[in-house]
């Protein structure tokens, strides 16, 4: 240890250039902390031993972001080095003596140092993540005091992670419903208690990742109690359990929401969700199992990433009988039409072909820039939706796999009606690499090589130089 | 409103002036306030910000402002742009968007440029490297600090 320690002395001092400026000595001690509080606590901890104008910088960065798992060492006697006994009722919480675990009480006596240290300033960011850690086994009544402690203490971005697997559930105070210094909270795999009241007026950006609330009326008022809510993000998890069978978004402010569903263990939860956001300008749907997505007032809808299955599959189809499905998906799709830029998976695809054999497609007359993303071979539903692109600009086709299927090339058979605002396309083979680009109109720049077996290309160039050009200024041009 | 309206000069700290969109501009919030008391013209001179900072910003902000609808490219898109944009620059350049990044008001400007920074000292070695700081404790007051937060030494 003495020796590892040595060595490291003698490296950090051959990366000093003699003669040239500290930087940091120019800035400001406030952006000092602003670049600090990017960094993991243990490093800015870590910055103490950089220099003596360094040795205390790190305890006045605003802001803590740590891990259980930062304090688990094995055969460290931490205790011998902190003064634990003056925790003791300390700002509320006087249970650290009764744990003996001496990672925990590494840990606790950190914070707990740190946060009275602060405790008549504000802290900007709090970042903790319970990962499970044998050594580290987190006393609730000390996460919950250290939540409010923090809330006390005005904390603005609120980032809480359980990575327990399980092994505990990690509950969010209740005293987080009513924050109000709260911009951003992030929560991930953790248990959030029925709300009495939710007021946090200064939340912008929420995103909560597999959380288990009580139920929907729970959901629902924790959207409600946001005012100008900017951003959301949930992702559900269909397995572990999980009380909400509608997830209801309505807000006045919301610009941008992302719905994930983590389907591993095929499930068959029924679920649903309805979204009402008069603002919202961006939409990333990511799911194959709720079963109704009801969306109002889209009307300011400009970029969405759509991979949604409505449950339905190859082996479950969309039944023409099914007359409230119909209507829902039909509503889905007026409600999304205004809709500029758009990517779309071919699940999607493939739903609204089927749904096209039994009612018209609306129109999205907005489109300009489209997206496809192929998981298979699906070409011939693609035309179909096409046709309702009426002002088409740019098309682009990706891959997850080869189409190895004969005939995959006619993207566009001949019968159906012409794209003639299309400016642009571009096929981008598999695994995202740069690819075929085509100028429609002007140009036609073919790039094959890669994406192609040499038999096959041939006969693509003959067919493609065999197609009869409606304007002269079209050029085919093949890499 | 004419086209000239819309523009505004920008001056650095070396009198290089810059013409830019007043909504490019004003993403900064220092540059709004100043146009909003109306005691400057068309014209804003920085003090503080040489002119190859101010090109950098201006770079920065034309890709981030939203002018008649256009230009809105996908946040995907945006986030990419950003990381390029500060994956090259020297330590020097860094500390000078920052300080020019503050001295603007521009918050998303100074959250890429710290960012980038504290991604560039990840470990102790980097940050005497990058920061070039020299190490002026003897080992045994170094190892008396390591001893007040052993968790943080331990790798």
């Amino acid at each position: 240890m003495e020796e590892k320690k040595a060595k490291r002395v003698r490296k950090k001092r051959s990366g000093y250039k003699k003669g040239e400026d500290d930087m940091l000595t120019n800035l400001p001690v406030a952006l000092l902390h602003q670049i600090l509080l990017n960094l993991p606590t243990k490093d800015v901890v870590k910055s103490s031993v950089l220099s003596r104008r360094w040795k205390n910088i790190w305890k006045y960065v605003p802001g803590l972001d740590l891990e259980c798992r930062d304090f688990f060492v094995p055969g460290y006697q931490y205790c011998e080095c902190g003064d634990y006994d003056d925790i003791y009722e300390w700002d509320g919480y006087d249970n650290i003596c009764e744990c003996e675990d001496l990672s925990f009480k590494a840990f606790a006596g950190f914070v707990t140092r740190f946060l009275r240290f602060k405790s008549k300033s504000r802290i900007q960011n709090f970042s903790f993540s319970v990962n499970w850690c044998a050594d580290v086994e987190l006393d609730v009544d000390f996460f919950t005091w250290l939540i409010n402690a923090v809330i006390k203490r005005k904390v603005k971005h609120l980032d809480l992670v359980g990575k327990t697997w399980g092994q505990d559930e990690v509950e969010i105070p209740r005293t987080v419903y009513t924050c109000e210094s709260l911009v951003s909270l992030n929560l991930r795999d953790v248990d959030l208690p029925n709300p009495e009241r939710v007021s946090l007026p200064s939340l912008k950006v929420m995103v909560l990742d597999e959380v288990v609330y009580s139920d929907d009326r729970a959901f629902e008022m924790l959207i409600s109690g946001c005012p100008v809510l900017e951003s959301l993000s949930i992702t559900v998890d269909y397995f572990y359990g999980n009380n909400v069978k509608t997830f209801r978004v309505c807000s006045q402010s919301l610009l941008s929401f992302t719905y994930v569903g983590h389907d591993l263990f095929g499930s068959f939860r029924k679920l649903a969700a309805v979204l009402d956001a008069p603002r919202l300008e961006r939409l990333r749907i990511d799911d194959h199992r709720t079963s109704s997505f009801i969306v109002k007032n889209l009307g300011s809808l400009v970029e969405a990433d759509i991979d949604i299955a409505f449950n339905l599959s190859s082996e479950r189809k969309l039944d023409a009988d099914d007359l409230p499905k119909r209507e829902m998906i039909r509503n889905f799709l007026v409600g999304i039409s205004c809709v500029k830029d758009m990517k779309i998976s071919s699940n999607t695809l493939q739903v609204i072909y089927d749904y096209s054999r039994y009612e018209p497609l609306p129109l999205f007359r907005n489109l300009s820039f489209l997206h496809v993303q192929f998981s298979g071979y699906r070409w011939k539903m693609l035309p179909v939706f096409l046709e309702s692109c009426l002002n088409l600009k740019s098309l682009i086709l990706g891959f997850f796999f080869k189409p190895w299927e004969k005939g995959a090339c006619s993207i566009v058979p001949g019968h159906r009606r012409f794209l003639s605002s299309l400016e642009y396309v571009k096929i981008v083979r598999p695994m995202g690499e740069e690819a075929t680009e085509t100028h429609l109109k002007l140009k036609l720049t073919l790039c094959l090589s890669d994406f192609f077996e040499e038999k096959e290309e041939t006969a693509i160039i003959k067919k493609l130089l065999a197609i009869p050009r409606l304007s002269s200024s079209c050029e085919v041009h093949i890499l | 409103m004419s086209k000239s309206e819309k523009k505004i000069v920008l001056k650095s700290l070396d009198n290089e002036a810059f013409e830019v969109e007043k909504a490019v501009a004003l993403q900064s919030q220092t540059i709004w306030v100043m146009c909003e008391d109306k005691c400057v013209g068309n014209e804003i001179p920085l003090e503080n910000v040489t002119g190859q900072i101010l090109a950098k910003v201006i770079d920065y902000c034309k890709k981030h402002a939203v002018v008649d609808g256009d230009g809105d490219e996908s946040s995907e898109e945006l986030k990419n742009w950003d990381t390029e944009f500060t994956k090259n620059m020297d330590q020097s350049t860094l500390f000078n968007m920052i300080l020019a990044a503050n001295y603007l008001n521009i918050k998303s400007l100074l959250n890429l440029t710290c960012q980038a920074v504290a991604d560039k000292t990840k470990t102790i070695d980097e940050f005497h490297t990058f920061l070039n700081i020299e190490n002026n404790f003897t080992p045994e007051e170094e190892a008396q600090i390591c001893q007040e937060n052993l968790w943080a030494f331990d790798d």
